[in-house]
């Protein structure tokens, strides 16, 4: 949908067509020897000719032609001079051109189109091409396999005596069945370490140890459990788990990387649900709807950031059409597989190849989220007070602009007072005359009122304001002293009140109707637009001060201005909007900000507009779109730094109540005194959240080939037809409604008790979590590209006992853990081995490596140092050097906290998706793009170059060695007790001991080396340090 | 249809597809008997030399070298990214005609970061251009060392991509996506090859001295991979990867000690969980950390390289050195097994890269300047040791520029996606070729256009894999590096 260009192909359409007339030959069109060579040389091998199909288009048979592909019909028979294959091979959009490898030449492109246009008559072979590849597989879909949860009754097993909870009997059933023993019982100080890793990810105290071994009593395990569940560390660990799945991250990603504020309160809201066992339909009903709710709380707003983690590109190489559903495509793939472990993204650009998911339900299912606020990182920022924070907000804010009318009311009698000794009456009370100083050039207003009806004004030896002309108009005006004079005022009328405002407001170019897209491109052509002076509204919008009406929904406005390149960083812009308004520089969105504002104020551009800044003229673009009540848009480009410093401007004279603008200036001592006051900052708490212009979407069709300028048909919200989900009823909204209610249904639907795939699906994630691995193994994708599931009727008990439960995440730990199956060892029986190789029946638990977070954690601990504090905003960890070079801005890539900060968890480091922390990464982060399901474990030379040579694990070392000394003294046996105590979670054994010991004093002596820490430095790296067993 | 991609694709019929993935590789990497990577193979590179007997006879080793799909031409890669975008009417892509033009406006379809445009003020080349070699390569004076080695390169000048803004256009260029999260191109080759040398990483970053590029680690990320196909940064003076070097206070016997005791308690450990293959790995990976730490100072010991050798890498000049000492570096990498090494010209922002908005000819000389001798130094060590057989060199931006002036006044010019220049030598690729042309001003590709991918295609294909078979299991698709429309190479590059 780019007019321009379509526009600029009519040339090369006439010119086709002309050849055509011209040709002399006008012998008639053989298909062998003239089409059939161009299709097989350009065109058979992607369509039709070789197994792979391109876009579903095969060109090989005359039927292939006609039923095209997955943009439609490759000719139209009807319309022939319209058809698809004759706009791709005219280059005449430059998004569909084919053949890609280059332009045909005229004489073939002309060839065709005289085939397109006799009917494409076909001679020869049928089909000239080979079977595509993927018919069988299309017929190969495999019916969906989940249908709604029935709970199935626990299997008999033969030794009854194992089976602690009906857990048990499915597993034990299955062993049996493969003649695979489970293993023993993990002995008790293993028990607590696994079980406090699993829940906590920190290591049991050696005093908790102790307590357990000395009474390892049911009881004793289960009052474990309790106090684990309720430690706060325990949503430190578990929303990990969550924040992995929602690709959690804090920046944008991309050139610059900006920062997505707030979006830690989310963290800190997933940290809180877990710890207060939010039921997890609640938990799916707040992130996707928590605006929607009846009862919409600071939480559940904070909740909704889960839809704004996206990457973001503020430049997007694709245009910002392609971008806005690039987004929602990221959100409705990752919603679709943290939720209902589906894949819908597959069905982006075709139905999905392996699941039975059309495109259509694709983009039904983006239809819920299709009324959504542009997810753009500058979107809206939704204030979350609490009812006493509103009134106390609502009571200073009332104060404050009480204040501030009080000054702008001594200001503007002051002005005026100053303004009337300006103007000097003749005698006779009928010429008023004085100087005027104008600061700067540009276009200058002014406005009369009163003097009686003939009164004159004259500006600098302009007449112009008189009889019969308007009472107020612009005039533009050199920098300098000009004379202002008023003649034929008539003594007996209310004495004449003259206002005018300096001008650096040239004027603009605007328009009231959609101009289409680019029309902030310096290329494009707004001459037909009308022209007229800022700014633009209707009279009376507060604070406004009208130039020319505008009335409409929306205006879009251009002009240029000149700027000097070498001082791009110095533009900025001040400006008054009611309501959203958008500024570009030379194309580059410079500003956007969403609502209105009463005065004018500073609206400082992006850094990428400042980089599009050029030498001598630049492209100024503004829109702005009407919500309702006062409209009014003024933007002017300014110098940073003359807002700061330059001399004020007598700005006024008359008795007009004076606008804003014109009581305080543009800069100087007055503007800074009432800045003073207003910026005051009184602002209440704000969330990353989302928001809805109303209640009714704009119409979303189908994109063709995932293609956001190809649009197929209409679709409405619909759940996706695998599930044989119930209709989706969305009420009508009410004409004022914030919202289009969608997600809430959505949201309901998803959080439905009898959903077949909600309870399922996070029933799979909790197992995975203790038992190293999901029963099914791809918990993001139960589809038939997944790996199904290798114990079903398990999964679906355990699905059935979490909506049972209250979909309670603390009580599927509780039935988890205090299961026998839980509770094996890592010690395989031996006969286990040979059948059960890969523990694909649970005959033993799985040994785990810590996760990053848990090394670094465990390793603070250590130390004796971990700072256990909650939530707010992110720490900066320490970034080696080496790290930072790979920034592009080295010096600006990240910043430095206290070190006791450093000490936090790693759930609070900072997460910067272009700038991991190095110690993190190296430990199989979760890469923060993409939704993930599961972290690796990859064992490498680098990792242990980290934890042997690494900053931090030495500096740990050193700690730790600190604090053995500080808590048992100099005996040395009594610091590597103390250390394999803590570090390990069981008692060291004398021979243990007596090694270390060895180790110890072999090093003593030697210059420049604390040996204790070089021990500590072993202990680190064990991998029984390492592993959960 | 030519002769090397119907063998491809018999290839792929054949079933000779590369199938690894997310899930395989956990169950592999988290079971406990985990049976698949190959100590063998590790063996051969002297990993498992030293290793205490008893030690564990399989590795978890994800670089283990794989067989290709089909006899290689090239085992390694160079990757020599241009960063910023270098213009291509200035460089290699000679149009005579747009020297007279210089300074007329003419009509002309650009799109760049200044926005969309109809037409502009034609800058002409600021460089003259001259016939090279046999083959009469007409190069910019800006290359007179590279021009000498024309004979063994292959030009692309109908490069095309869809973003011209850098972020987007750099992942495209690295991973084939516009978005990030994607593995990178070294990483598909390690996931398709793993690596000859168990000592060195087999994916390895050089970057410039003024910077990352923009968007950082993204660039050599293995996306959805495990970390263990990521791009490694090694750096060509002071510590050469993170890590390596000793911190201070400990000794290189001091270390030894650390380790033998450590592995003596891992080893007790180990006999307590019947040898299970995990935790001998992690314990093997510190004898491989400690074997990298006595191998690669010696890979990257530039200095032991003869004079002669190092003045033609242009060492012996202030401004070349730099890049010189990477493209040596590469060299011996590449020699000792690794993969692939990118190397980046220009890093941070603005002038410190290819990215010339400002004063064209300051800014190209600068990067050109700092290159020329070092490339072209490269290209002739690596054809005198006969490296060049098997080693592929690549030479791109991310796009390249406009004919037109970027602003009213200057010689800057702003990105173009719509047609750029692109050359390889090496690694089974003919030598003094050219494919594709732009338009008579050098602004679109339009005849023989060649997409990223295409280029994707021939790199892989020319490693012996077959760029439409190489998958990746992931978010529920098979994944490829090609996309999933496929790609095929570039046969005229093909030798």
């Amino acid at each position: 949908m780019k007019p321009t260009r379509a526009v600029s192909a009519l040339p090369a359409l006439f010119l086709a067509v002309l050849v055509a007339a011209d040709d002399p030959a006008g012998a008639p069109l053989s298909f062998e020897d003239d089409v059939l060579p161009i299709l097989e040389e350009q065109c058979f091998r992607c369509h039709g000719g070789r197994k792979r199909v391109k876009g579903g288009l095969r060109l090989t048979s005359r039927e292939g032609v006609l039923a095209g592909g997955d943009s439609g019909p490759a000719v139209d028979l009807l319309q022939p001079e319209t058809s698809l294959l004759l706009k791709m091979i005219r280059y005449a959009d430059p998004d569909h051109q084919m053949p890609p490898k280059g332009k045909l030449d005229d004489d073939e492109i002309e060839l065709l189109a005289r085939w397109v246009a006799e009917g494409i008559p076909w001679e020869g072979e049928d089909d000239f091409g080979v079977a595509p590849d993927d018919e069988g597989e299309e017929s190969a879909i495999e019916p969906w396999r989940y249908g709604p949860v029935v709970r199935p009754a626990p299997p008999a097993v033969r030794d009854e005596a194992w089976v602690r909870n009906p857990i048990d009997a499915f597993v034990l059933a299955r062993l049996e069945a493969a003649s695979a023993p489970p293993a023993p019982p993990a002995d008790p100080a293993t028990l607590l370490r696994r079980v406090t890793f699993d829940l906590t990810g920190l290591p049991p105290t050696p005093d908790e140890v102790r307590a357990f071994v000395a009474d390892p009593s049911d009881a004793a395990y289960e009052a474990a459990i309790e106090r684990l569940l309720a430690s706060p560390r325990y949503g430190e660990r578990w929303a990990r788990h969550w924040l992995d799945v929602v690709r959690y991250a804090e920046t944008n990603g991309f050139e610059r990387d900006t920062d997505k504020p707030f979006v830690w309160r989310y963290r800190d809201w997933v940290i809180d649900a877990f710890d207060e066992d939010k039921p997890y339909d609640r938990f799916v009903l707040e992130q996707l709807a928590g605006d929607e709710l009846d009862e919409v709380t600071p939480e559940t707003l904070v909740a909704t950031g889960f839809q704004r983690l996206m990457q973001w590109d503020d430049e997007p190489g694709q245009g910002v059409l392609q971008a806005r559903y690039d987004t929602l495509d990221d959100l409705v793939s990752t919603t679709s597989q943290a939720f209902l472990g589906v894949t819908l993204g597959c069905a982006r650009c075709h139905d999905h190849k392996k699941d039975p998911i059309p495109q259509t339900d694709y983009y039904r299912f983006m239809a819920f989220f299709h009324g959504l606020t542009d997810l753009r990182a500058d979107g809206p920022l939704v204030e979350i007070p609490t009812p006493e924070e509103r009134a106390e907000i609502d009571r200073r804010r009332a104060e404050r602009d009480a204040e501030l009318s009080a000054w702008l009311a001594a200001r503007r009698e002051e002005v005026e007072a100053r303004g009337v000794r300006l103007l000097r009456p003749s005698d006779d009370r009928t010429t008023w005359t004085g100087p005027l100083d104008v600061p700067a050039d540009g276009t200058a207003r002014f406005g009369l009122r009163g003097g009686g009806e003939r009164a004159r004004l004259t500006v600098g030896g302009t007449s112009l304001l008189g009889p019969g002309v308007a009472r107020e108009r612009s005039i533009v005006l050199a920098a300098g002293t000009v004379e202002v004079r008023l003649d034929d005022v008539d003594p007996n009328a209310p004495p004449p009140a003259l206002w005018w405002r300096p001008g650096t407001s040239p004027t603009w170019r605007h328009t009231f109707d959609d101009p289409g897209p680019d029309w902030a491109s310096p290329s494009f052509d707004d001459s037909a637009w009308s022209v007229g002076a800022p700014g633009f509204g209707t009279a009376g919008t507060p604070g406004s001060e009208i130039g020319t009406e505008w009335s409409t929904r929306h205006v879009w406005l251009r002009r240029s201005f000149v700027w000097n390149a070498a001082e791009r960083d110095a533009l900025t812009f001040v400006g008054h909007h009611d309501d959203d308004l958008e500024v570009f520089v030379n194309g580059v969105l410079a500003v956007g900000r969403s609502g209105y504002v009463t005065a004018y104020g500073e609206l400082p551009p992006s850094d990428a507009a400042r980089a599009a800044v050029r030498q001598g003229e630049n492209l100024l673009a503004v829109r702005c779109a009407q919500d309702f009540g006062g409209q009014f848009v003024h933007v002017e480009p300014a110098r940073v730094d003359a807002l700061a410093a330059a001399a004020p401007t007598d700005v006024a004279f008359g008795r007009r109540p004076l606008t804003l603008a014109a009581t305080i200036g543009d800069a100087g001592p007055a503007r800074e005194a009432f800045e003073a006051i207003r910026r005051r900052e009184i602002v209440a708490p704000r969330a990353l959240a989302v928001t809805e212009r109303g209640g009714r979407p704009e119409p979303l069709h189908v994109h063709v080939r995932g293609s956001a300028h190809a649009l197929g048909d209409p679709v409405e919200p619909a759940f996706p037809a695998l599930f044989d989900p119930p209709p989706a009823v969305v009420p009508d909204p009410p004409a004022d409604a914030p919202t289009s209610g969608r997600r809430r249904v959505l949201a309901e639907w998803i959080a439905s008790d009898d959903h077949p795939m909600t309870a399922r699906v996070m029933a799979n994630r909790i197992w995975q979590h203790h038992l190293g691995r999901g029963i099914v193994r791809t918990p993001n994708d139960f589809g038939a590209l997944g790996e199904g599931s290798t114990h079903p009727a398990l999964l679906d008990w355990l699905a059935a006992e979490f909506v049972a439960r209250g979909w309670s995440v603390k009580a599927m730990h509780r039935l988890i853990l205090t299961s026998a199956t839980y509770r094996m060892s890592s010690h395989a029986h031996p006969d286990a081995l040979a059948a059960d190789p890969a523990n694909d029946l649970f005959s033993r638990f799985a040994l785990r490596r810590l996760s990053a977070e848990e090394m670094r954690d465990t390793m603070i601990a250590m130390t004796g140092r971990l700072n256990e504090r909650r939530g707010g905003p992110s720490f900066y960890s320490r970034m080696p050097k080496e790290a930072l070079a790979t920034s592009s801005r080295p010096d600006a890539a990240w910043g430095t906290s206290p070190l006791e900060e450093t000490f936090r968890r790693s759930i609070y480091i900072k997460v910067k998706r272009s700038l991991l922390t190095p110690f993190l990464a190296a430990l199989d982060l979760a890469d923060t793009d993409q939704t993930c399901p599961e972290r690796f474990t990859t064992t490498q030379p680098t990792q242990a170059l980290t934890m042997v040579n690494g900053e931090f694990v030495h500096e740990m070392a050193t700690r730790f060695a600190e604090r053995l000394r500080g808590e048992v003294g100099d005996d040395i046996d009594r610091q590597i007790r103390r250390a394999v105590a803590l570090a390990l979670g069981r008692e060291a054994t004398d021979g243990e001991v007596a090694s270390h010991r060895a180790f110890v004093e072999e090093l003593s002596g030697e210059d420049g080396v604390d040996p204790l820490a070089l021990f500590c430095l072993v202990i680190l790296n064990l991998n029984e340090f390492a592993y959960v067993a | 249809m030519d002769e090397r991609s119907e063998r491809t694709d018999r290839t792929t019929d054949g079933g000779g597809g590369r199938s690894f993935d997310r899930r395989r590789f956990l169950r592999h990497a988290g079971g406990a008997m985990a049976s698949w990577p190959l100590a063998a193979a590790a063996a051969r590179a002297g990993a498992l030399e030293g290793l205490a007997g008893g030690g564990p006879a399989e590795l978890l080793n994800p670089l283990a070298p794989r067989p290709p799909h089909f006899a290689p031409k090239a085992k390694a890669v160079i990757f020599l990214f241009m960063y910023g975008g270098p213009s291509q009417v200035d460089t290699f892509d000679h149009k005579p005609e747009l020297y007279g033009l210089d300074g007329k406006t003419v009509k002309v379809k650009t799109r760049g970061r200044g926005g969309s445009k109809d037409e502009g003020r034609v800058v002409g080349p600021k460089w003259r251009f001259k016939p090279y070699g046999e083959c009469g390569k007409m190069v910019s004076d800006l290359f007179p060392h590279v021009g000498a080695c024309v004979d063994d390169m292959a030009f692309v000048h109908s490069m095309y991509a869809e973003s011209p803004i850098h972020g987007s256009a750099m992942f495209m260029m690295n991973s084939g996506h516009l978005f990030s999260g994607k593995p990178c191109l070294g990483s598909w080759v390690n996931y398709g090859l793993g690596s000859e040398n168990a000592n060195l990483p087999g994916f390895v970053v050089m970057l410039d001295d003024s910077g990352g590029p923009i968007s950082g680690a993204k660039n050599w990320s293995s996306g959805y991979m495990p970390a263990s196909y990521q791009g490694t940064v090694v750096r060509a003076t002071g510590n050469p990867i993170m890590d390596l070097d000793l911190p201070e206070g400990m000794t290189r016997p001091r270390l030894r000690r650390v380790l033998d005791e450590l592995k003596r308690h891992n080893d007790a450990h180990l006999g307590r969980y019947d040898g299970n293959h995990e935790l001998a790995a992690r314990i093997a990976s510190y004898e491989l950390a400690y074997r990298m730490m006595e191998h690669a100072p010696e890979a990257l010991a530039i200095d032991r390289e003869p004079e002669a050798t190092k003045a033609l890498y242009g060492l012996d000049e202030e401004r070349t050195a730099p890049f010189g000492r990477k493209c040596l570096l590469a060299r011996r990498l590449v020699e000792r097994g690794v993969r692939f090494v990118q190397i980046y010209s220009g890093g941070n922002h603005n002038d410190h890269n290819w990215d010339a908005h400002g004063d064209l000819v300051i800014n190209h000389e600068k990067h050109a300047g700092n290159t020329d001798r070092p490339i072209a130094g490269l290209l002739r060590d690596l054809k005198r040791t006969g490296m060049l057989d098997e080693t592929l060199v690549v030479w791109t931006g991310e796009f390249g520029r406009q004919p037109t002036a970027e602003y009213a006044e200057g010689t800057g010019r702003d990105h173009n996606s719509y047609g750029f220049t692109l050359w390889m030598a090496g690694g089974g690729i003919k030598g003094g070729v050219s494919v594709g042309e732009t338009d008579e001003l050098g602004s679109a590709a339009v005849t023989d256009r060649c997409h990223v991918r295409q280029v994707h295609a021939t790199i892989l294909n020319r490693l012996g894999l077959d760029p439409n078979g190489l998958t990746y299991r992931f978010g529920g698709l098979d994944q490829k590096l090609v996309g999933v429309e496929g790609a095929d190479p570039i046969g005229a590059l093909l030798a």
